[in-house]
């Protein structure tokens, strides 16, 4: 990469219009991807935009109504650090803990993790799974894009070349309703071979009424997986048959990806294991926050047969 | 001094400096003037090189100038092989002294291998040599490639040398063929199994890096290299390759950011960096990037044994016999030969008393990087081809395995026991080590833990990776005699100034092994003084006598020895002197606690720092005494020495992924004496990273063209601290009789026994589904596909 100039500007509007005037120019936030880019010397950047300066990106804020407000110049060091996440969604907190090393962590941002649209970003499936807003902000004002818009492909997102992802807002969890982060590791890379989180929650009854399960560092983008989905949707929590059912519909449709460690096939086949793993769990969570007259025993999903 | 400082497991002296980031290495190395240098590498694997042109490129910014392999050709010799099979026909690439050649350091009209050197830019920065870099084109003419020793053995191949007909280097054998084959055909069972073991990427976390001088007044040239061999690199340079007298040339070796085997030769960048600086009147320096470190730097292992082994239903093993076929790269390292022919061949019967063993390997070129040793070298393919093959006989005839290795080991009655193929084995007790590592595993408790894991969704297997390992390299005459172009002795000088502080130098080439503390310790122990009080000096050709570097685990039984043996005579001299001083005989003295003392009255005595100071004031010496208490010794071993030990893996897989889970990780090894505890600790967790890598992650891959598709942390995996298991030491001492300390070797000799304890497992885990062999690295996937196999 051949970069021609840097700004660091001191606020949001000043950056969008650096962006917004200079064809090819970037976003600086923690600089993991794009420092480490191969060194292309093809790409031309006309401009480094260097967001350290903007005030209001950084921080993780609990809102009157119990969103959780998260600045996208804020760390993965900070979020793995945080009580506030980790009281409300571990699986969030372990999602950045196992992202590269400290002192990666510390320097990479959470914004420009997603806005990158890492096909490895372990951080994503989970983010998939918790259905939260992003505030983008650009020329033409802000706007909000929920979770599953934001990245519509390969190192692809929704975001124009003048906007800029202002925060990250995860909706307060309910009563009933867990989410599981599982993942197998890149021997390499260290990075997800395949990640799936899985975020349900039960009515009183323990049926679910709510699943979004996705995956990421399998396929070619973080995605959910809406066929798994469906199948759970309106079961009864307990129902290892349909569990297993559901996990044998991950990844239909999608593109696996394929390198020296993880062929498509074997990516595939860890898909449908990890989805099992992440539901089962997940259920099990959530299902401990019902009501004694309609419990039903924990040990039931533990002994259970695997059928994949 | 009472207390015992040898043998004490005190903190590395070396560590704050490196702790707090002062420690200097080749890249932090700037000197006034000073050029930068990048090197175009071939793409391709082989090729005639047509036409190379620098014309746009040696326009660009900052280039002072570009050199292609014709514009050096006349300034140097091709590198060397010093490492000629001993007894058999061998044939290596020409050099105009008659000594096996190696590659030049720029190619002039062909290319063999992806990464060969084509070119060198010489730029007023790093950044302007690599543009010019990209700005040299090259015209290529492909020719056939062959990436395997099997390929490149063919009839018909292509032919890398004119020199090697058939592209064969050397066939070399050890042991009675026939005696063998007939003891195979006497024999109840017979296994035989194909074990290919993958090359491995040396990944030091600092790459090479070399900075060259060339001063006209004097006609000296000076390098600075992270080598672990500098006075053999100052040897092979000023005589074989450049041809300038050995005292104008200078080797100096600042901090190294590791080794592991990977540092231990002459490359190209070493010769060719002098000639740059010399043509273009100004220093010039390198530093690798990590990419083409897999380039150039030698690769290790990759081996393709055919292996058989025969025994009786009593689980008695009667003979071993193994064909091996291995790639040494387009071109020879500077010991390349060695490891697979020697250190592989010689040691293959492993822990076992084997009547009938025989070795043979053919050693061919083929268009790959070339070959080296890395830490275990050859020995680990040794030792995970004899423990695989005990594993699958004691399955065959249904015996446990560790009572077959108990069968077959050799007893301690039986030393100094040749092995038959070579090496005689000094001193141990090899089942002792085992049994006490299947204790501490709790192997007699397996059956219920499996059933237990089976529960879980786990497969569960216990494996056992005995070893013997040789080290302290070596005798310089039985080097020679395997083929060694040079010696392997050691050196040391002691002086003991004045005050009492002392100089040790050594001509050993610390890597990160904890030299100076552990020849601290020697000399502290010998000499009865303060730790504090002692200096090593290391890594500087100047004023540091010729010696071997460090590889190989000889640097503490070998080099430790050298200095030990000068303390000693250094006590000699105070000892005479003392006694003098104290007005005694000779014979009535004795040196303790850092004095000389009467010993009919030990108050009478004289401290060392005293006797140093009557010895530099030489006002009042014995008759026929010169001044200064200095020693210079050498030591050339009558053999080498063999450490040995047991490891014991327990491994889970995950039923539905094939993850491997090393849940428990058991050592019991025997180094002999050892200087350091903590140190030799420390070794040890680094050799089963080093084994743990190979046997489940690292492999180097090629294309059908030639092209390297393993060369970055992306591409290529190397086991993290989060990636190791738990491990559990432990040693027992077996001294050794081939030095007065008793130590043997430790650096790297336990790394041999990581790969067939895990492997083991594995097979274990994997056995009532009529797994008997994986070829490592064991990944996930494979083990995956393994039991989806097996269910169909």
């Amino acid at each position: 990469m051949k970069v021609r100039g840097y700004s660091s500007p001191t606020s949001l509007n000043e950056a969008i219009a650096l962006l917004a005037k200079y064809q090819g120019a970037r976003i600086l936030a923690g600089g993991q991807d794009l420092l480490v880019e191969p060194s292309r010397r093809d790409r031309k950047t006309s401009l480094l935009v260097d967001l350290r300066r903007v005030p209001g990106l950084t921080g993780i804020n609990e809102q009157p109504d119990g969103t959780l407000r998260i600045g996208a110049m804020t760390t993965l060091g900070q979020i793995a650090a945080s009580d506030l996440v980790q009281m409300k969604y571990p699986a969030l907190g372990a999602a950045a803990r196992v992202m590269g090393d400290a002192q990666l962590r510390n320097r990479a941002t959470l914004g420009g993790h997603l806005a990158s649209a890492d096909p490895d970003a372990d951080l994503a499936a989970v983010i998939l799974a918790l259905g939260t807003d992003f505030e983008i902000v650009g020329s033409r004002g802000p706007r909000t894009v929920l979770a599953d818009q934001l990245i519509v492909g390969p190192r692809q997102t929704v975001m124009k070349r003048d906007e800029v992802l202002a925060s990250m807002s995860v909706p307060a969890p309910l009563p009933r309703s867990a989410i599981v982060y599982e993942r197998f590791r890149h021997p390499a890379t260290l990075y997800a071979i395949c990640g799936v989180a899985a975020s349900v929650r039960l009515a009183k009854t323990g049926r679910v009424i709510d699943c979004q399960v996705a995956v990421t560092g399998a396929s070619e983008y973080p995605t959910r997986l809406r066929s798994v989905e469906e199948i759970i949707l309106e079961k009864q929590w307990d129902a290892d048959v349909v569990t297993a059912a559901a996990s044998h519909s991950a990844g239909e449709g999608l593109v696996f990806r394929s390198d020296l460690f993880a062929s498509a096939e074997y990516r595939q086949h860890l898909t449908r294991v990890l989805t099992e793993r992440a539901l089962k769990q997940a259920l099990k969570n959530a299902a401990t926050d019902i009501q004694p007259e309609n419990y039903q025993p924990i040990e039931q999903i533990a002994n259970a047969a695997v059928q994949v | 001094m009472a207390t015992q400082v040898f043998g004490a497991p005190i903190k590395r002296r070396e560590d704050p400096s490196f702790l707090r980031g002062d420690a200097k290495f080749t890249a932090d190395v700037n000197l006034p003037g000073m050029t930068h240098v990048a090197i175009l590498h071939s793409n391709r694997a082989h090729a005639k090189l047509k036409k190379v042109s620098t014309t746009v490129a040696s326009q660009m910014p900052g280039v002072i100038r570009i050199f292609i392999g014709k514009d050096i050709a006349e300034k140097m010799n091709p590198l060397v092989c010093v490492w000629k099979p001993a007894g058999v026909e061998s044939h290596f690439p020409p050099h105009p002294y008659g000594v096996p050649g190696a590659q030049t350091a720029l190619a002039t009209d062909r290319v063999r291998y992806v990464g060969e050197w084509i070119a060198a830019v010489v730029a007023e920065t790093r950044r302007q040599a690599y543009d010019a870099v990209s700005a040299i084109e090259v015209d290529y003419e492909a020719l056939p490639v062959v990436t395997t020793a099997e390929e490149a053995l063919k009839e018909g191949a292509c032919q890398l040398h004119d020199t090697v007909p058939g592209n064969l280097c050397a066939h070399v054998t050890y042991g009675d063929k026939a005696a063998t084959d007939e003891a195979i055909r006497l024999s109840e069972v017979v296994i035989r199994q194909k074990l290919r073991i993958p090359r491995q990427l040396h990944q030091p976390i600092e790459t090479r890096a070399t900075i060259a001088q060339y001063d006209t007044t004097s006609d000296e040239y000076t390098l600075w290299t992270n080598t672990q061999i500098p006075h053999g690199n100052r040897f092979l340079i000023s005589s074989l390759v450049l041809g300038i007298p050995y005292n104008k040339l200078r080797v100096i070796v600042p901090h190294i950011g590791g080794g592991f085997g990977s540092k231990g030769y002459l490359y190209q960048d070493a010769v060719l960096m002098l000639v740059l600086a010399r043509e273009v009147g100004r220093p010039v320096k390198w530093v690798d990037t990590r990419k083409n470190l897999a380039l150039t730097t030698v690769h290790a292992r990759g081996q393709s044994q055919d292996a058989t082994l025969a025994g009786n239903r009593d689980g008695k093993i009667t003979a071993l016999s193994v064909s091996n076929y291995v790639d040494l790269g387009a071109y020879p390292a500077v010991n390349g030969p060695g490891a697979p022919s020697v250190l592989t061949g010689r040691s293959v019967t492993g822990a076992y008393a084997i009547p009938h063993p025989f070795y043979e390997v053919y050693l061919a070129f083929a268009n790959t990087v070339m070959l080296g040793p890395a830490r275990g070298a050859g020995r680990m393919e040794a030792m995970f081809l004899i423990e695989r093959l005990v594993d699958m006989f004691a399955c065959e005839i249904g015996m446990d395995p560790a009572e077959v290795r108990r069968r077959n080991m050799v007893r301690p009655e039986q030393f100094p026991y040749p092995n038959g193929l070579g090496w005689t084995y000094d001193s141990g007790n090899y089942q002792a080590a085992l049994d006490r590592a299947l204790q501490m595993a709790g192997y007699e408790n397996i059956g219920p833990r499996k059933r237990e894991a089976r529960q879980r969704g786990k497969r569960l297997g216990v494996g056992m990776g005995c070893y013997v390992t040789i080290g302290g390299v070596g005798p310089s005459p039985r080097m020679g005699r395997e083929g060694l172009i040079g010696s392997t002795w050691a050196s040391a000088i002691i002086r003991l100034h004045q005050t009492g502080d002392v100089t040790v130098i050594t001509g050993s080439q610390p890597h990160g092994q904890g030299h100076v503390t552990t020849f601290s310790q020697i000399v502290a122990q010998e000499l009865g003084l303060p730790i504090e009080k002692i200096e090593v000096i290391h890594s500087d050709s100047h004023g540091v006598p010729y010696a071997q570097g460090s590889y190989g685990s000889r640097t503490f039984s070998v080099e430790g020895t050298a200095i030990y043996q000068a303390a000693q005579a250094l006590k000699q001299k105070a000892l005479k002197v003392g006694a003098h001083l104290l007005q005694v005989k000779e014979e009535e003295v004795i040196c303790a606690d850092g004095k000389v003392q009467a010993k009919a009255d030990p108050q009478k005595s004289k401290t060392m720092q005293e006797i140093a100071s009557a010895l530099w004031f030489a006002w009042d010496l014995p008759s026929g005494v010169e001044p200064g208490l200095e020693v210079t010794t050498y030591f050339n071993p009558e053999d080498f020495n063999f450490p040995f030990g047991s490891h014991v893996a327990i491994v889970e897989i995950d039923e539905q992924t094939g993850h491997v889970d090393v849940v428990r990780y058991v050592c019991v090894d025997d180094v002999g004496v050892v200087g350091n505890p903590m140190i030799v600790e420390g070794q040890m967790h680094g050799n089963v990273g080093f084994g743990l890598g190979p046997a489940l992650m690292e492999q180097v891959i090629y294309n059908e063209q030639g092209e390297l598709l393993t060369y970055d942390f992306r591409t290529y995996a190397v086991p993290r601290p989060s990636q190791m298991p738990a491990y559990e030491l432990e040693r027992t001492v077996t001294p050794t009789r081939t030095n007065p300390m008793g130590a043997k070797g430790a650096g790297d000799v336990s790394q041999p026994g990581v790969c067939p304890a895990i492997v083991n497992a594995i097979c274990n885990a994997l056995s009532d589904l009529g797994v008997r062999h994986m070829d490592i690295p064991v990944t996930p996937e494979k083990i995956w596909r393994t039991m989806q196999e097996v269910h169909q």
